[in-house]
């Protein structure tokens, strides 16, 4: 029993191995850049185009048509992505829709904004701890609060970096201030940039067991609370906090749930992004504003979507870009047919491990049987390689890999040294 | 009588080469046997098998009534194993090794060890690997003779001891074996000494076996020498079992009669001149049977 | 008959131990120390955010400590046995060979354990001094994947050295290496985290597999 046990153990640990180190081996040497195509909207042309990795910094220009274009004619016809090349080439101040735009125009009016999956709550490692910055009108500059923050089950404590000790006075007070606004603790989410590189502080979104969202400031060393005018309560997922100068929204809200929403600058309103079927845990989503319109991008496992709208949030166009296969056919199958599965621990979609089991697909079958043919060619051999069904089950199960952990586990394959 | 081992049809192969194949033997309880052969012959490889430290390619090897590769405890305790070289540990002190393997023998006789090291006048507190060879192979029979197993099985306890130790090896075997009851299986490079203690020997040549007690080994073989006047090139037959030449001086081993034997050489056209029988040792006889390469 | 059996390990080991202790502790040390002087010379607020939010592991230096530790215990428990295939001697005591491997090895990993007890108890108690109790948690779930390299460690080095045939012995050793190499993948505070169950799941696997490596060991000719 222990000596089965013993023996199966290690063909379990060696075919653990060989199945992470070796899939992650033959990708270094054979590569599986899967790098996503950029997709934007075209002011000029009035549909998508996008730029297309060929590895090694070569790139495909195309546009929805599958017209091809050069990298210089792809930039004209983007001209609030590729303002200061534009510049330089002398094709600025450009007309568009009956206005003009320069390069000035261009920036001022300009805003990028990222969520990707492994950022997202719950996909990395956070330490919910977060510095509150003081406003203050009369100084510029943005100093480091002292005391961190935490959301307990029924407070919000602020602890003093100097003496590593809880601040019973900003504990009680802002405590009191979210208790008065309505706040049911715990907190559920806490969204904000705990760094003091941005143009100015817009504090933290918190939301509260109960699905209401606050914006809690600190101004003047005093709370500063307000209640998102919600129209029902939110799963939330994760908030994000721009602070850009723009002040068009503060951030953005992720419910569980395949939406998007902003909370509008002014009145907190939320704007719903036109997103279909947005999983924040394994895609990515890209929203670009420029002067004119607003792009949301969202990257699949299988497509890229694009939509279009306008400065009202209307949808004006959709596309989807379906991903290619970055590896020839040829590597694909043979990467199948030697590894019928892979571990992993890192994933696309998180900041942290995540243990994942990929199974291959039709051609991992003809290298198990290939691994079945050898194995019984290898029990002929003299000195034996007594085949026995625990054996043949590993060599089922995992093909070549479990092929090469049998052999050398067989006993008087490699007779000890006398 | 049973015996303490039995060993059927034992073949053993290593990297496709055969070592033995069909050997076939037994030791009775309370015999001292001899294991000799010479080297390269698979004399360590059967005395690990019947330690238990490999398994042979086929047939069976038994001790004390199991198989030696797959010993019970309550056996292995029954069985005191001398290794090559004088295993022991060599970071421990005399008293250390006492106390590891007193609790480990139940009925260990700790009086048996310390006598033994009494006799090297070693403070208890001196650790086994600063020992000489010859102290570390006291310590080693010291844990061995506390055991008091019922089987010992020595492999070449001779190796590195001078004249010294090597007897006070031969007196604690003797008065072991003296007890009754008692089976000893040994082997060593130095045959002589083999002479005064075994009761049974078994050669081990070219995979074969041959086992034979001493007495009628050392009765039945015999050494004749005679003066020759040539290079008398003998040929290895039926009568002529093996000889040796030093000069003019030849030494004849044969289990024939002196009449036998002056008629063969006669036979061969070989002068004998002055041919006798002379006193053989336990080596003359193991080197007029298996030769000396 | 197992008290002679901790006898013999503990025997083998002590000074080895007393070594990876002074190691241990004194990487506990420096980790106290660093510290300490990062926090005199920079304002602690600061300090924080890059535990908390640059993902600094102040401890990092510590990482291989572990390893070391398991490997140079296996190696001082395992490699007098395997010396002239001394082991020969505890196999054929008069007790079950499984047996008497669990039982050495139970002594090898408790000692082994007992080494990372205390260092994830100066971690803990070093983090909480400076920082508040979360970077404190999170400071030794960190070190939880090189406590765990250093148990791995342990064992894959004891399978190794037991082994008694080379190609069979590389391939064991290239193994191991694959798996302790996972518990150093990723950067920052926690990023294993996830997977230590996983992981920590493993240790049967590698525990149970060191009985075979003994057995072919007590087979495996002169």
């Amino acid at each position: 029993m222990l000596k089965t046990l013993s023996r199966l153990s290690f063909l379990v640990l060696a075919i653990l191995a060989m199945s992470y180190i070796l899939p992650l081996s033959f990708d270094k040497v054979f590569g599986k850049h899967n790098e996503d195509p950029l997709l934007f909207y075209s002011p000029v042309l009035h549909q998508f185009v996008y730029q297309e990795s060929l590895g090694g910094h070569r790139f495909n220009y195309l546009d929805e048509e599958g017209r091809s274009y050069s990298r210089q004619e792809f930039e004209a016809l983007l001209p609030f992505v590729y303002s200061r090349n534009l510049e330089r080439r002398d094709l600025l101040p450009m007309v568009l829709e009956g206005r003009s735009f320069d390069a000035q125009s261009i920036s001022e009016d300009r805003q990028g904004l990222e969520i990707r999956a492994r950022h997202v709550r719950g996909q990395k490692p956070r330490i919910q701890l977060y510095p509150l910055f003081n406003n203050d009108p009369q100084v510029a500059m943005m100093r480091f609060p002292v005391e961190v923050f935490r959301f307990t089950p029924n407070a919000m404590e602020f602890i003093d970096a100097d003496h590593n000790r809880l601040d019973p006075h900003l504990t009680g007070r802002f405590t009191e201030a979210l208790k008065d606004k309505g706040f049911v603790f715990p907190a559920e989410v806490i969204g904000g940039r705990p760094t003091n590189l941005k143009p100015f502080d817009d504090g933290y979104f918190i939301g509260d067991s109960m699905g209401q969202v606050f914006h809690v400031k600190r101004v003047l060393n005093e709370p500063q609370i307000f209640r998102l005018p919600l129209d029902s309560p939110l799963d939330i997922l994760d908030v994000v906090v721009t602070e850009h100068e723009r002040r068009e929204f503060h951030g953005v809200i992720i419910p569980r749930q395949g939406e998007v929403f902003l909370i509008r600058w002014g009145d907190y309103g939320l704007i719903p992004l036109p997103v279909k079927d947005y999983d924040p845990r394994s895609m990515d989503l890209k929203l670009l504003i420029d002067p004119l319109y607003r792009t949301v991008t969202v990257s699949s496992r299988g497509a890229v979507t694009g939509v279009a709208m306008d400065a009202g949030y209307q949808v004006i166009r959709r596309y989807e870009l379906p991903r290619r296969e970055a590896a020839s056919d040829l590597v694909r199958h043979s990467r199948d047919f030697l590894f019928p599965f892979q571990l992993t621990l890192e994933s696309p979609h998180h900041g942290q491990a995540h243990v994942g089991l990929h199974v291959g697909g039709p051609w991992s079958l003809a290298g198990i049987l290939l691994a079945f043919a050898l194995f019984f060619l290898l029990s002929r051999r003299d000195p034996p390689f007594p085949a026995n069904k625990g054996d043949l089950a590993v060599v089922a199960l995992s093909g070549l890999l479990g092929l090469t952990a049998v052999a050398f586990m067989k006993g008087d394959f490699f007779p000890s040294a006398a | 009588m049973k015996n303490v081992i039995e060993v059927h049809n034992l073949c053993h192969r290593y990297n496709g080469r055969s070592i033995y194949e069909n050997l076939n033997f037994s030791v009775p309880e309370g015999s001292v046997c001899g294991l000799l052969g010479k080297n390269g012959q698979g004399k360590t490889t059967l005395v690990n098998i019947l330690m238990g430290f490999l398994k042979p390619t086929s047939g069976t090897c038994l001790v004390l009534g199991e198989n030696s590769h797959n010993l019970s405890p309550a056996v292995r305790h029954r069985v005191g194993l001398l290794h090559e070289g004088h295993l022991a540990y060599e970071f421990m002190t005399i008293t250390q090794t006492e106390k590891f393997f007193r609790g480990c023998y139940p009925g260990w006789k700790s009086e048996v060890f310390f006598h033994l090291m009494d006799k090297m006048g070693l403070p208890h507190n001196h650790r086994v690997g600063n020992m000489s060879c010859g102290q570390r192979s006291q310590v080693v029979l010291g844990v061995i003779m506390a055991q008091s197993p019922d089987l010992l099985i020595l492999d070449d306890y001779s190796m590195g001891l001078d004249a010294g130790y090597r007897r006070l090896f031969l007196d604690v075997l003797h008065d072991f074996a003296a007890q009754g009851n008692k089976t000893i299986f040994v082997t060593s490079h130095i045959v002589q000494d083999l002479e005064q203690l075994v009761d049974t020997i078994i050669f081990l040549d070219k995979g074969e076996i041959m086992q034979v007690g001493l007495d009628q080994f050392m009765r039945t073989f015999r050494k004749y020498v005679f003066q020759c006047e040539r290079d008398a090139s003998l040929p290895k037959d039926e009568v002529i079992r093996g000889f040796e030449q030093r000069g003019r001086q030849v030494a004849l081993y044969s289990y024939e009669d002196m009449e036998a034997v002056d008629r063969h050489l006669a036979s061969l056209g070989i002068q004998a001149h002055q041919l006798c029988r002379a006193p053989m040792s336990l080596e003359d006889g193991f080197i007029g049977l298996m030769g000396k390469y | 008959m197992w008290r002679s059996i901790l006898l013999k390990e503990w025997l083998k080991i002590r000074w080895f131990l007393a070594a990876a202790l002074i190691v241990n502790l004194g990487f506990s040390i420096k980790i106290f120390l660093d510290i300490r002087s990062i926090l005199s010379a920079e304002h602690a607020q600061m300090v924080w955010y890059q535990a908390v939010h640059l993902h600094t592991v102040f401890h990092h230096d510590m990482r291989y400590v572990p390893l070391l530790t398991g490997l140079t215990l296996a190696a001082a428990q395992f490699f007098p046995e395997i010396l002239g295939r001394r082991m020969r001697i505890a196999l054929h005591l008069p007790m079950a060979r499984d047996g008497m491997m669990f039982f050495c090895l139970a002594f090898g990993l408790g000692v082994v354990g007992a080494i990372f007890l205390v260092d994830a108890l100066f971690i803990h108690l070093t983090m909480r001094a400076y920082f508040p109790f979360e970077v404190a948690v999170s400071a030794v779930m960190t070190a939880l994947p090189w406590f765990l390299a250093g148990v791995w460690g342990y064992l894959g080095a004891v399978a190794v050295l037991l082994e008694t045939a080379w190609p069979r012995r590389v391939f064991f050793f290239l193994v191991f290496s694959v798996l302790i190499a996972m518990l150093y993948s990723g950067v920052g505070y926690g990023w294993l985290t996830p997977a230590l169950p996983w992981l920590g799941a493993l240790l049967l696997p590698a525990f149970l597999c060191v009985f075979e490596s003994a057995r072919r060991f007590q087979r495996g000719g002169a």
